[in-house]
Parts: C-alpha cells; structure tokens; sequence
C-alpha cells in the first residue's frame, strides 16, 4: 500500500513537471518514468496513457528504443496483444540499426497470445540461437489441428455424444450418448405402452432438450479445448523465454 | 539524474504548499480533465493537511466530495461535502445541494430532505435548486400533495430547471394515473387459470407459456390417472409434479405483479435520479 503510495506520488511529481511545461529534450524522459510509475503499481492502461503522450520519433535512439520498448511491454501486461505487436513492428521500421534482440521475448510472446505460431517459431529460432538453447517446443503447436466448433456441434446433431468425444472430451461424449438413447427409449416405451402424452412430453421434450444442449455443449467444449491447449503452450515458451526454466 | 532529482523535489515543495492557490487549483483541474482522479485525490489529501484557513479547508473538502461523486462513491463524497462549514457562503451552498442528492441516491431521503431545509434563507438561486431537489424527492417518495404544493414555488421560466421541471410534471402524472395492480388478485386470477394473474400482471408471454405448460402437465396426470389408477408410481409422480408447479404459479403470479409494480417505479426513479442531477451540474458548472 505505502509502495503504491509512493509510485502514485512519483506519477504526480511527473504529472506536475509536464503541466508546468519542460524542454522538448526532457519531455519523453518524464513520461518514461511516469510510466514504470504505473507500470510498478499495476496500471498498465494508465501507463499506456502516459506513454502516448511522447514524442516517439524526436530524440535519441537508445531513449526512442525504450519508449518503444515500454509501451509494448504495458500493452502486453494490458493484454492488448494487437496494440503491443504493432508497437514492436513500428520499432523494426523506425529504428532498424537498434539491438533487436532485447525486443525478441516480448515479441514471441506476443505472436504466442495473437496464436500467429509460425511467425513465432521463426523468431524463438533466432531467440534460442542467441541464447543457446536447444529446446523447441514449437513442433508440437505446429502439428496441433484445432477442433472445430462447427464440427463439434454438427457432429452432436449427427449421433449426440460424438461432438464431445470429437472435442476431447471421451467420458463426457460417452455420459451424452447414453443419456439420449435412454430419453429415446423413455419415450419409445411410453409411445408402446399407448402412453401417448407421457411418451410426447416426457420422453420426447426432454431428449428434445438433451439433443439440443449436448450439440451446443460439445461447441463450448471445443473452444474450451483449443484455449487450454494454446494456454499451456504460451506457458512453456513463457517459462523458457523468460528464463524462469533452463 | 539530476534533473529527476529536482522534479522530486519540486513534487514535494508543490504537495506541501499551504496555500491551496490557483496555479494548484489549475493542475487539479488539469489531473480532472484527464481522468487522473486517484492523483487528484491525492493532491487535494496532502493540500487538505497543509491548509491553515477554514476557507482553504472547505474548499478542499468540496472538490474532494465531488471527485468521490463523480467517481460514485457517495458515503466518502458525503464525508467531505458535509464537512464543508457555513463560513464560505457560495462552497457551503454548493456542498449542501450536492451532499442532499447523494442521500437521495442512497435512499436516505429524510437526510436528503432535512439537507435541503437547512438551505432555507439562501439566495433566490439556491432555494429555487433545494425546492426543485425536494420536488423531486416527492416524487421519489410518491408524497404527491407535498409535490404540488412545493412545484408551485418553482420558476418554471428559469432555464436551469425548466426541462427537468416539465419532465417531473410528466412523471408525476405517470405516477397518479398507474393502476394499482394487487398481488392477491395475481394469485387468485392463476388459481383459476393458470398462468392468467401473469397476463394480469403484463407478462402475456410468460402467461400463455405458464398456461401450456400446465396443460401438458395436467394431461400427462390424468393419461396416469386413466390408465394406471390413482395409487400408481407414475400418477403420483406426474400429480406431484402437477400440484407443485400449479401453486408455485400461484405464488408467481402474486410475485409477478409486485415485481413489475417495482420495475415500472424503478425506471420512473431513475429518470427522476437522472433529472435531479442535470440542474446541479449546469448551474455549478
């Protein structure tokens, strides 16, 4: 709490020095530290703000490079992957002589949460030359098909259970299958036994209501599945980018 | 380095400062205007310390009562408005109006009422905007009479109120012509054909849909009745089952009625919540 006090404190000291007006030389200099203010308190769009205030193209590289730099990294902490990958793209253009190679993690991981997985495995290939590491988790994402959620919920529609089973999800696809057959046979023997509105109601409307919610359930299922799987895999390359597994 | 080092220092000259001066007032109002509102807060905290005269001091109370207003945190906004004290006339006045309709937001609506009093023997201005936040806590509180006899004390010419004046005058007519709707009736309606005290109410989908519903279920008991007898598994099943959703629609219904009654007053609150704020924030803007 006093440290987040005292970040806001050094936010509005910065605050008061850019409303009281400073030489342009100056001006990027105390909207990045303005920014690491909010960045270390945890307010990433409020450092964003802070940083779009900058003049981006004035000034000399190496302070060019961190501004860049700083406002990628809060637009990823933002979760706003698309505006942090465009930041890193303007900065190849506009400082194509700088060291990249310090960018290159925040940018892998970048294209990992954006799922652009190719473009991804070309930069942790130049990442984990410099870096000598052997490791390349990479094959395995590149092979990975996505299911289909269309398909998952198709397939419901053709045989209920199948979509689950299609999503992944064995057991539960297994659960769907059995559950069905036996609102149809529910309703079969009330039809035979001349239980007309039993067979109708029951039997029917609840398998109606099974048939329908199974085939939507396999689709969330499968969007469930691709999640999972891109999630655990932007963990591994976290972890091996950021140095937190050798 | 250094430069950053003078800043800090600067920061530190600034936030202790006595005096609460306009080149502070711009900069908080500089912090305002970019949805700085924690900053803000912070600098007028530190001023409110540092500052020697009750002047300074109600001044800061009420820009702070305001960024908590704005910021919809309405018990800490009354805090500091009603430490605004009677010695700087024009703050107090504002601090009042302000802390008055945060109590009305909050529902206290004697607090609110017995705020606005306490403004009794103020300027023209300000005693018209009190009698046009009573008015509206009249209508909020559906006292009608009190409505129009203190509406007739309004200027209805005065621009800062003329909209929000005609727009309560609506409402109140709303409020006068609503069909008092009974509850009982809801559920005796349903007991007689299920799912009627909802259409009673102004749900006729959810009715109708009530009154299928029932059917089939009657049906199925009497198919168990017919062919099973009165002591099969099957009928007290279906019957139970019968029974229970015909008196959970009686109770529904009942509840229907009292629930769309308060949704309909609901919207007209609003709407007066909405018209009671616009004449505060044009005239102390």
């Amino acid at each position: 709490m006093l440290r987040e006090s005292s970040y806001l404190k050094a936010a509005i000291a910065y605050e008061l020095a850019f409303f009281e007006g400073m030489p342009s030389t100056l001006l990027n200099n105390v909207l990045l530290k303005q920014a690491t203010c909010y960045k270390m308190s945890g307010k990433y769009d409020r450092a964003l703000l802070s940083l779009e205030r900058a003049d981006f193209y004035s000034g000399s590289d190496s302070l060019r490079f961190l501004l860049y730099y700083e406002y990628a990294i809060n637009a990823m902490l933002a979760k706003r992957y698309d505006l942090a990958y465009s930041k890193i793209a303007e900065l190849y253009y506009e400082l194509p002589k700088a060291d990249h190679s310090i960018i290159l993690p925040l940018e892998i991981l970048c294209l990992n949460e954006l799922q652009r997985w190719e473009e991804a495995h070309a930069k942790y290939q130049a990442f984990a030359r410099v870096n000598n590491i052997a490791e390349d988790p990479y094959p395995e994402i590149l092979a990975f098909k996505k299911k289909n959620p269309d398909k998952a919920f198709s397939l419901s529609f053709w045989m209920p259970g199948l979509g689950q089973m299609y999503a992944g999800y064995f057991w539960k696809g297994a659960l769907s299958s059995m559950l069905n057959a036996g609102l149809i046979t529910l309703s079969v023997w009330g039809f035979l036994d001349a239980y007309y509105f039993s067979g109708l109601f029951t039997g029917v409307a609840l398998f109606y209501l099974s048939y329908n919610g199974g085939a939507r359930y396999a689709e969330v299922l499968a969007n469930q599945y691709n999640e999972r799987k891109a999630k655990e895999f932007n963990m591994t390359v976290s972890a091996i980018v950021t140095g937190y597994k050798k | 380095m250094r430069f950053l080092l003078g800043l800090s220092l600067l920061a530190i000259s600034f936030l202790s400062q006595a005096q609460f001066s306009k080149s502070s007032q711009a900069f908080v109002s500089h912090l305002l205007s970019n949805k700085m509102y924690d900053e803000a807060l912070l600098v007028l905290h530190e001023k409110l310390g540092d500052s020697r005269t009750q002047q300074q001091k109600d001044s800061i109370n009420l820009s702070i009562g305001k960024i908590h207003y704005s910021l919809q945190q309405l018990p800490q906004s009354i805090q500091f408005l009603d430490a605004v004290s009677s010695e700087s006339e024009f703050v107090y006045e504002e601090a009042k109006l302000f802390s008055a309709f945060n109590e009305v937001y909050l529902n206290r609506f004697d607090q609110g009422i017995k705020k606005l009093k306490a403004l009794n023997g103020s300027k023209q201005y300000v005693q018209q905007l009190a009698n046009f936040e009573m008015s509206g806590v009249f209508l909020l509180t559906n006292r009608l009479s009190s409505y129009d006899s203190i509406s007739t004390l309004l200027n209805p010419e005065w621009n800062i109120i003329q909209q929000q004046h005609s727009n309560f005058r609506n409402y109140r007519s709303a409020l006068s012509s609503e069909k008092q709707k009974s509850p009982f009736t809801g559920g005796v309606l349903s007991a007689l054909i299920p799912g009627a005290g909802k259409v009673y109410a102004g749900r006729k989908a959810n009715g109708i849909y009530t009154f299928l519903i029932t059917s089939i279920m009657a049906a199925q008991t009497v198919e168990a009745y017919r062919k099973d007898g009165p002591r099969s598994a099957r009928f007290i099943i279906y019957g139970s089952l019968l029974s229970s959703f015909y008196i959970g629609n009686i109770w529904g219904s009942a509840l229907a009625v009292k629930v769309v009654r308060n949704e309909r007053r609901d919207a007209i609150k609003n709407q007066i919540l909405f018209d009671m704020h616009i004449p505060l924030r044009t005239f102390f803007q």
